[in-house]
This record gives C-alpha cells, sequence and structure tokens, in this order.
C-alpha cells in the first residue's frame, strides 16, 4: 500500500472541478450586502497631485463612498517584509492611495465603492484629478546617472541598495592573471507574470466581533494575516481570518500583501461591515501587480585556455519599480547573487547588486525569482568563454561541474554564508550523467548533419544548452530569519493531522495550492504512511481560521518543506496509534509492527488491529492507556536544515528562417534530478509549464514602457504569451539523487522548467546565428531583433 | 473590463435596422471588434444596432454569373466550411484569424466593416477584387474594395448605411491565389499579410496578378506596383522577387513595439513573394 500511493501517478483530484467550471475563486463568491470596490489609477508615471474633486464621483448612481489618499493616510503604508542587501533607511513601500505625489502608471489615487462593479467603475471616470507632471525614468541605468528624476528623497540617486557577495580580491586576481577573460553585458528583460484568474480581495469586518475575513487570492493567507495585523491595520492579528479560496495561478505575484486586501478590509468596516469586493482587470494586472526580472548586467568570466573557469565577476543592476513590494530586495540578492555559483567549481566569485527605484511597477519574485536570472547569466558566460576558447560547450561544462564526491558541496567564494556565519551546502548532486542523458537524447554530437539540411531549407538550425541548479524549497529559518539579511521570520512549515471515528483522515496544512495539487500530493503523502485509501484523505489548506500557521507556497517549496511535516504529523499518528494498539492487543508497545496500515504483534501476526480500528478506539476514547489523551490529532513543524538542490540539464533546439528571424524551437529536451517524485504526473506538469514559460522569455514576452513611462506592452494583445501551438511536444527524462537533506528525499521541482529554459533556447539561437559571428543577442529573440541581427552580420561580412 | 453604459435594440428587418442606426449608434454583428473596444473604454457608444436578428444577410450563395455572395452576418468558420474555401486565400487566411472562438463568434461583414488596418480580410477582398453591398434608407449600392477600405477603421460606408453583403469572382481554372501573414505573436494580426490572386496566360506568362497587403501601414491596400512589374513576366522566381521588393512602395510604413518600419518593410516583400508562390503553386499544381 504505501509504496503504491507514494510515487505513483495519480491524476490530480483536484482537475475535475476545475476543468467543469466547479472551482471557487475570489469572484465566485458573492455576500449578502456586498459591494464593489475601483481604484482610480494614475495615468502618468510620476506626478504631483495638486488637487482631487471626488464631487460627481460621489453623486453617481449607486456610489457608497469614495475615498482619496488624504481619507486613508492614517493607515500604514505596506512593509517590505525582506529588507535584503542592506535596504536600511531607504525603504518606500505603497500607500494604500497615493498621497501628494504618483510615481508610476497604475499607482493608485482614489478608490470608489458603488453597489455594483459597473457603477463602481463608471464613477472612476467622474473623479477630477489635476496632476502636474513630473520627470520620469524608467530605466534602472538611467535612473542612477547624475541629474536623473528622483522617486523618493530618502533614496539618493534612486538606489535601494549596494550590496556584494563573494571574494573581491581573489576575484580580481583570478581575472588579471586569466588566460582568457570574456566580458559581456547581457540584460534580463521584464516579465509580467500573467496568471489566469487576476488578482483581488473581498472584506467583511463584522460589527458583532470586531472581526475581520478576507478573502484573498494569496499564495500565504497566515504571512498575509500576519503583515495586515501588525505592520499596516494595527488590528490584534487573532481579529482576522484570511481564505485563500481556489487560486488561478500565480507564479509568485500572489505572495505579496496588495493595497487591496487592506483596503477592502478597511472600507468594510467604514461601511459598518459591508463586505467589499475588489477584483482586478486584466489591465489592472498588467499594471499594478508585481512584475519580475529586469536586471541589466555585465559581467567578466576568466579560465584558462583548455576550459577550466576560474573566475567570474558581476555587477547588476536590479530594477525595483517606484516602491519596494513585500519581498522585493531578497530577490536579486539572497536568491540571484548567492546561486551564481551554479552546478560549476568557480573559485572566486564576486558580485555587486544595485537595488534601483523607477518610475515602474513594482519587481519582485516571478517562477524562480532570482535563480533564473542567475542561471541565464551563467550558461550564457559559459557558452561565450567555450567560444572564445573554440571548445565545445558541453566539454567546459563537463569540465567545471562540481565532482559527485564533493558533496555536500560549499561554495569556495562563501556565497551560501550569511552574515552570521551560517553556511548552506549544496546537499546532493551528480550532474555528468544527467546532462549526458540529455545530450544523448538530443542527438548533440549528430547535429552537424541537421545543421547541413537545414541550410539547404534557408534555415540556421541551433543547438543550446543550459544546466542548472535551483536552491528551493526555500528554507531553513536559520539562513532565512536572519533580520537584515533574511527576512526577519522562520521559513519552516506545518501540518495538522487527524483520524476521525469513521477512520477518515483530514490533514490540513499551513501551504497553499494555486495550481501545484497539495490535495493530491499531501494526500498521498499522509496515505503513505498511515497505510490508509487514498480516498479516505481529505487535504485542507488556506484559511488561517482552519489550519496550523504557515508561511505559504513559493520557492518549490510545499513538498520539500510542507510535504516533511505533513509526513512528520502522521508518524506523530502512528506513534500515538502503536500505543493504544499496545493496550488494545495486550502486548508490550516495544512488539508492535506497523505495515500497511495495520498494527501487530510482533510473532503473531493474526493479532492486529488495523489503524481505523485504533482510531475508532481513540475517538470512542471509553479504555486508553492510563494518560494518554482521547483521538488521533498531531501537529507537526518542520524546519529543514537546508535548501533542496535539484539540478539537470535542459537542450533546445532551434531553427531561425534566415529571411524573416522567426525562430522555431523545434525539440526541447528536459532531464531533471529532482530527487524522489512524490507524483510524477504532476512533476511532469510542473516541468512542462516551468519550460513554457522560460522558452516565453527567451523568444517572446517582454513588458516595455515608453520613456514617459506608460506600459506599452499592457494588454494580451501586446504582451506575447506563449501558445501551445507555438511548441513542440517536450521530451522528458530523468535521474533520481534523492535530497540527503529531508526524510522524503524530495527537492523541488515548480521552479526548474523556468529556471533552465531561457538559457537553453537563448544558447540555442546563438548557436545557430553563429556560422554568421553573432556571439550574444538580448532577449526577447524576436523576429525582429534577430532578423536585424542577421542583417548587421551580413552586412558586416560583405 | 467593463464598459461605459449604452443603449442596445435588436430589429427585426433591415428596414427597422437602417431606420435606428443614426449619430452615436454603431451597428454590431458578432462583436468581436467592437465589445473589447467597449470594454476597454477605447471606444464609446449611445446606442448599439445589433442587425443579429435581421433576416437574410447570413448566408452564401452562388450568383447567376458564377459569382459568389456572402451574406455580411456569416462567419469565419461558415466561410470556411463553405463553397468559398474554393478560393484558396481564404482558406490560407481564415484558419489565421483569431482562434475558435472568434472565428465562431465574428462576422466577415463585421470584419470588413470594421476596417482594422491589420486584419487579414480586407487584404484578401482587394486581391479578389471583391465587392461590397451596402443598404440605406435610399438603396443599395455596390463599392469595389479598392474603393472601400479608406484608412484605420475607416471605410466608404455612409453613415446610414449598413454592409449587407460580400460579392466574390467566380472561379476560374486559369487563377490561383494564396495568403501569407506574418504574425504578431501577442495579437495573431498580420504584421505583414499579403494576398495574392495571379492569373497565367496561355503563353504561360502572367496575365493578371492582384495583390493586397494588410498590416503594413494604415490601410489594407493594392500593392499595384508589384502587379505591374508581374504582369507580363514569365513568373520566375527572378520576376516574382524583383516584384515583390515594391510591395511597400509609395507607402508609409508602420513601426510599433512588435516591428519597426525597416523590418516591416522587408517582411512585406518576403511574404509578397511567398504569396505570389503560393498562389502560382496552386495554378501551376
Amino acid at each position: 500500500m504505501a509504496t503504491q500511493v507514494l510515487g505513483a501517478p495519480i491524476k490530480r483530484r483536484e482537475d475535475p472541478r476545475f476543468i467543469t467550471g466547479e472551482g471557487h475563486y475570489l469572484d465566485d463568491i458573492k455576500l449578502p450586502g456586498m459591494t464593489s470596490a475601483a481604484v482610480l489609477r494614475s495615468p502618468y508615471a510620476h506626478a504631483r497631485i495638486r488637487s482631487i474633486d471626488t464631487t460627481a464621483a460621489k453623486a453617481m448612481p449607486g456610489v457608497v463612498a469614495v475615498w482619496t489618499g488624504e481619507d486613508t493616510k492614517d493607515i500604514n503604508p505596506l512593509p517590505c517584509a525582506w529588507p535584503a542587501g542592506g535596504v536600511d533607511n531607504n525603504i518606500n513601500t505603497p500607500r494604500i492611495l497615493a498621497i501628494d505625489t504618483v510615481r508610476w502608471t497604475g499607482e493608485g489615487v482614489a478608490l470608489v465603492v458603488a453597489e455594483s462593479a459597473e457603477q463602481a467603475r463608471d464613477a472612476i471616470d467622474a473623479i477630477v484629478v489635476d496632476y502636474e507632471p513630473l520627470p520620469v525614468v524608467v530605466d534602472a541605468e538611467a535612473a542612477l546617472k547624475k541629474g536623473a528624476p528622483q522617486l523618493h528623497e530618502n533614496a539618493p540617486n534612486n538606489v535601494v541598495m549596494r550590496w556584494t557577495v563573494g571574494k573581491e580580491k581573489e576575484t580580481d586576481a583570478a581575472i588579471k592573471s586569466a588566460e582568457v577573460v570574456v566580458r559581456q553585458r547581457i540584460v534580463n528583460q521584464r516579465l509580467i507574470p500573467n496568471p489566469i484568474e487576476t488578482r483581488g480581495a473581498l472584506a467583511r469586518w463584522d460589527p458583532g466581533t470586531d472581526e475581520y475575513t478576507i478573502w484573498m487570492t494569496s499564495q500565504a493567507p497566515h504571512v498575509m494575516r500576519l503583515l495586515i495585523a501588525a505592520f499596516v491595520l494595527g488590528v490584534p492579528e487573532h481579529k482576522i481570518r484570511c481564505i485563500s479560496p481556489d487560486v488561478g495561478g500565480a507564479f509568485g505575484s500572489k505572495i505579496y500583501l496588495y493595497t487591496d486586501m487592506v483596503f477592502t478590509a478597511w472600507a468594510s468596516k467604514q461601511l459598518g461591515g459591508r463586505p467589499v469586493k475588489f477584483v482586478e482587470s486584466r489591465s489592472e494586472n498588467y499594471l499594478a501587480t508585481t512584475h519580475g526580472r529586469d536586471h541589466i548586467t555585465d559581467f567578466e568570466i576568466a579560465g584558462t585556455r583548455d576550459g577550466t573557469i576560474t573566475g567570474l565577476r558581476v555587477k547588476t543592476i536590479a530594477n525595483l519599480g517606484a516602491y519596494l513590494s513585500t519581498v522585493a530586495p531578497g530577490i536579486p540578492t539572497t536568491l540571484y547573487a548567492r546561486l551564481l555559483g551554479g552546478p560549476y567549481v568557480t573559485p572566486a566569485i564576486w558580485c555587486e547588486i544595485t537595488g534601483v527605484y523607477t518610475n515602474t511597477g513594482m519587481v519582485d519574485a516571478y517562477r524562480g525569482a532570482g535563480r533564473p536570472e542567475a542561471t541565464y547569466l551563467l550558461e550564457r558566460a559559459i557558452d561565450l568563454f567555450a567560444r572564445e576558447i573554440g571548445l565545445d560547450g558541453a566539454a567546459v561544462r563537463r569540465k567545471n561541474f562540481i565532482p559527485p564526491d564533493q558533496f555536500p558541496y560549499r561554495n569556495t567564494s562563501g556565497l551560501g554564508a550569511n552574515r552570521s556565519g551560517i553556511e548552506l551546502s549544496i546537499d546532493s548532486g551528480n550532474y555528468t550523467p544527467t546532462m549526458d542523458k540529455a545530450l544523448t537524447i538530443a542527438g548533440y554530437y549528430e547535429i552537424g548533419k541537421a545543421k547541413d539540411e537545414a541550410r539547404r531549407r534557408g534555415k540556421y538550425l541551433g543547438i543550446g544548452i543550459s544546466s542548472y541548479i535551483e536552491a528551493c524549497g526555500i528554507a531553513p529559518s536559520k539562513w532565512f530569519g536572519l533580520p537584515g539579511e533574511g527576512w526577519g521570520a522562520g521559513l519552516w512549515e506545518s501540518a495538522n493531522v487527524r483520524v476521525h471515528l469513521t477512520g477518515k483522515v483530514v490533514v490540513t496544512t499551513g501551504s497553499q495550492s494555486h495550481g501545484q495539487g497539495h490535495e493530491t500530493t499531501m494526500a498521498q503523502i499522509v496515505a503513505a504512511e498511515l497505510g490508509v485509501p487514498f480516498d479516505d484523505v481529505l487535504v485542507e489548506h488556506s484559511d488561517t481560521a482552519g489550519t496550523p500557521f504557515g508561511y505559504g507556497t513559493y520557492g518549490s517549496r510545499s513538498a520539500t518543506v510542507g510535504g516533511v511535516a505533513a509526513r512528520n504529523a502522521a508518524r506523530k499518528i502512528i506513534e500515538k496509534s502503536r500505543r493504544l494498539a499496545a493496550h488494545m492487543l495486550e502486548a508490550s508497545v516495544d512488539d508492535i509492527e506497523f505495515a500497511d496500515g495495520k498494527f501487530s504483534v510482533q510473532g503473531s501476526p493474526d493479532k492486529a488491529k488495523t489503524i481505523q480500528e485504533v482510531a475508532l478506539a481513540a475517538s470512542v476514547g471509553y479504555d486508553l492507556p492510563a494518560g494518554m489523551e482521547p483521538f488521533l490529532d498531531e501537529t507537526a513543524y518542520y524546519d529543514p536544515p537546508n535548501l533542496s538542490w535539484p539540478f539537470g540539464t535542459h537542450v533546445a533546439i532551434v531553427e531561425v528562417d534566415e529571411e524573416t528571424g522567426e525562430v522555431d524551437l523545434t525539440r526541447y529536451i528536459a532531464v531533471d534530478d529532482v530527487g524522489k517524485k512524490i507524483n510524477p504526473l504532476i512533476v511532469d506538469g510542473q516541468i512542462h509549464g516551468g519550460i513554457v514559460q522560460g522558452v516565453g522569455q527567451a523568444l517572446w514576452e517582454s513588458a516595455v514602457y515608453s520613456d514617459d513611462g506608460q506600459l506599452v506592452s499592457g494588454s494580451m494583445m501586446d504582451y506575447a504569451l506563449p501558445r501551445a501551438s507555438w511548441l513542440p511536444g517536450f521530451e522528458l527524462d530523468e535521474t533520481i539523487t534523492p535530497s540527503t537533506d529531508n526524510p522524503l528525499g524530495v527537492k523541488g521541482v515548480g521552479e526548474t522548467g523556468t529556471i533552465a529554459s531561457t538559457a537553453a533556447v537563448a544558447n540555442a539561437v546563438v548557436d545557430a546565428l553563429a556560422p554568421l559571428g553573432i556571439r550574444h543577442l538580448d532577449l526577447p529573440l524576436t523576429a525582429p531583433r534577430v532578423w536585424h541581427a542577421i542583417q548587421s552580420a551580413k552586412g558586416g561580412q560583405a | 473590463m467593463i464598459p461605459a453604459a449604452f443603449g442596445y435594440s435588436r430589429p427585426k428587418t433591415l428596414d427597422q435596422a437602417l431606420r435606428e442606426i443614426r449619430n452615436g449608434s454603431k451597428v454590431i454583428a458578432g462583436g468581436q471588434s467592437l465589445l473589447p473596444l467597449l470594454k476597454l473604454r477605447l471606444a464609446a457608444v449611445d446606442r448599439l444596432v445589433d442587425i443579429g436578428s435581421v433576416p437574410g444577410l447570413k448566408g452564401i450563395r452562388r450568383l447567376d454569373d458564377g459569382r459568389m455572395a456572402v451574406g455580411a452576418l456569416t462567419t469565419y468558420r461558415e466561410l470556411l466550411e463553405s463553397p468559398a474555401a474554393e478560393y484558396g486565400l481564404l482558406r490560407d487566411a481564415l484558419p489565421m484569424i483569431a482562434d475558435v472562438q472568434v472565428r465562431n463568434r465574428g462576422t466577415v461583414g463585421g470584419s470588413i466593416a470594421h476596417a482594422d488596418p491589420a486584419s487579414d480580410l480586407p487584404a484578401c477582398l482587394l486581391a479578389l477584387d471583391a465587392e461590397i453591398v451596402a443598404r440605406s434608407p435610399s438603396g443599395e449600392r455596390t463599392i469595389r474594395a479598392a474603393e472601400f477600405f479608406q484608412g484605420a477603421f475607416a471605410t466608404a460606408l455612409a453613415e446610414n448605411e449598413i454592409l449587407t453583403e460580400i460579392r466574390l469572382p467566380g472561379p476560374r481554372d486559369d487563377a490561383g491565389s494564396a495568403y501569407r501573414k506574418l504574425k504578431q505573436r501577442a495579437s495573431g494580426y498580420a504584421i505583414v499579410g499579403v494576398a495574392a490572386v495571379v492569373v497565367r496566360g496561355a503563353d504561360g506568362t502572367i496575365a493578371e496578378a492582384r495583390i493586397g497587403i494588410t498590416g503594413v501601414g494604415d490601410v489594407a491596400y493594392r500593392a499595384t506596383a508589384v502587379e505591374k512589374a508581374l504582369v507580363g513576366s514569365d513568373g520566375s522566381a527572378r520576376a516574382i522577387g524583383a516584384a515583390a521588393v515594391l510591395a511597400t512602395e509609395g507607402r508609409v510604413v508602420n513601426a510599433d513595439i512588435h516591428a519597426d518600419a525597416e523590418y516591416r518593410t522587408a517582411m512585406a516583400a518576403v511574404y509578397t513573394r511567398r504569396a505570389i508562390e503560393g498562389a502560382l503553386a496552386r495554378i501551376d499544381g
């Protein structure tokens, strides 16, 4: 039983309700007396607000209330929960509504609450705001220049933080003395996460109890409750209940605290308890929900002529937008710079990060969060270095991989060591077999023939490799909890397991599912431990009133942290049950064996009680061992000793149309090692989705601001999300190197595809164009960009 | 995505519909272009006159002279599944328009009357030398496609007219047609879309050529310079190539975040060549 459930490709039990439209999302919730909120957003990227006239709006049909920044100025700004990288006195976070100045197009200026969403939307248009436009800067590098428009008084030159990691002198020396140094500037463009369900919140203040209930499209309802209570509204935590109903995708963008989670609650109280709902339109999602990436990086990679990498120096400017989102500073620091070692032994690494305010929407974690940026940089760097010395990229990777006997591996530049001296190491890995498997499937060493054949059809064919590691299963608290560098709170997870009188099992978890399939995988873990049928295990999550505290779902952490908590809670159930079974069987506890859901006496297998029988006895409770509490109800908190470190190699094959510059991804091979798998079907689904998002960055997606701060790519008509028909069937394979840092042996998988695929595709395109002398192109590799590169390369040759 | 309030009527006859259209009103059929504009509040109307219930505007029929008449309310999908699919360029173009849902709801007449400068059908109708039939309270008139499209979202339709039918020339064995399109990835609209109709004379030279181009400028147009260069030529790769580079001659070429003018210009030539090759292949094949 146990072995059948854990690791089985069980179809997700939540899918039938999603597929048939029976899910319950935020906007499906309708409460008696509910009102609708709409936000008037600034059309300017930077402007002083001279005056706001709400008279006409207040007189509109159905309008219940109109508020401006003046009315909400007593509400604290939202907190920045992860002021990593030494952000100190220059933290600037959004207020519920702007006061005096707007700093990005889309910033909230006024709030309307009306009887209906239509009336609220109409009233927005009746508000008259007199703006005095101010100079705008959208580019992070330009924002650092002398004379650039200044966003915040407390942040001279728009600097959020300057932070360094690694070994500066050693890196300088390595580069100075190197046989070969390759330099390149690369831009990791801004992306828009685009969950299919937009964001929002619905809140009801109860005048009888002075309690708030807030339904929200959140990846971390417990954390939202904590932040709203402690930092924003100043309401006791136990007076707030946060509920995430079904959430339709997030990719990181729903981790954070947003103004609507606060203003719906605040407004409901102002209105004497009428529920207030706010749901973003798609346009608002583009403008006002966080974006991802947006780095400008100059790097130098140094090495020997025979392919050994000796040093890497990286200077990255990270655009964080007009204000700091909840965990924004942690992304380019802890989750990017500290990962620049990748799967390679690089003796000396030095990285300087400059975080910058600009007149753009906020940037925070987006699927992979820092690790895709690091992987893209490294994998481009390896290819550039390999090409410079005339060696094959795979050979250079093989030569520099951390050898399998070096695990657990500590980065030699101390990238894994935080300020308090706690250092994390890579738990396990064996990188070469994984890469070789991918190369074999791809026919890497026979690609020359395919290239020749493609040339005869007017195409350039290219192959690209991306070898990656991911630091995921975001934890442990001892590393992330350090105030000032970590986020000053833990990163453990929790689970509660109860076995009811009928033998049915209810698991509650502090993590939150927004597409990952927790209801299936958590049930698999617990069913396997308890030896009960999978269908007998119910998983509940995402309601602070019914689940133990948890930090939420992001950073590929729910299985590695939350999953282990569920396993441990089930183990506690078994231990208590063992004592009760011994009592029932009149045997010594030490003689009780447990297997396949049955407690039996060693040597007398017919003397046995099933866990359901034990649960009944525990629940009825009339005959318990002395001192034993009734009922099987156990909670476990799990804080792993380390992150988990999946790895793999992805290979992309592309064809570039010489005439049009269009890139066609013709094959995609992914060999991932994510440790043991709880559900291989869900793992494959995660990898598929991840790959697509990374390919989207490589080829099509880009958030574009005009110089005056308008989001030009502000709709699906202008922001090119990948379509299934643009992609080949993915060829997936695996190696399995169990994690040694958690008892399930699992590693995270939610982000691996995105982390790996951008570089694989970019490298393939550059490889395709190599015969033209092209050595690097920035993303996305759209047809016009590639075409222009081909034209200038040909012009150069002529 | 909530539009501003608007009036709505659903007349039962064409005459009633004609009486209801006036300043500030707008005719709506499938709603696939107009409704998004209203929802984004990029357009506002006092009143929508929904002609979806008007009889006689749907369906495809063959006229006595062999021409094909397509009712304005015919959806893209119905057109593709009709005898009109015998036109190679429609067979190419229709599946490339938007997505299944839009093709099931969007109408041919609506697309033409909307006249998005990057939509596909205008180029096709120009190349087919189609006629567009419009009714007003004072009667009916036909407008040649070449005169119909006047600018971005601007047509020859008068305020008091409703587009009722599109007439396509009858099929002929010596003609071939094709549509080739470089899609703007996000929207699916044309960065460049080229419709070509080519007639090969008995001596093997190109006797007639009509090239309709969309997406390049503020209105779909006939690439007359290409046509002139092609007619009388032998239709060789060299001749086609020489003609195709004239695709944007005399036109102002658009630039946006998806394609700069230089790229669009180059792609107009590439796709013109590909469309002509495709049309010839249909005669020769």
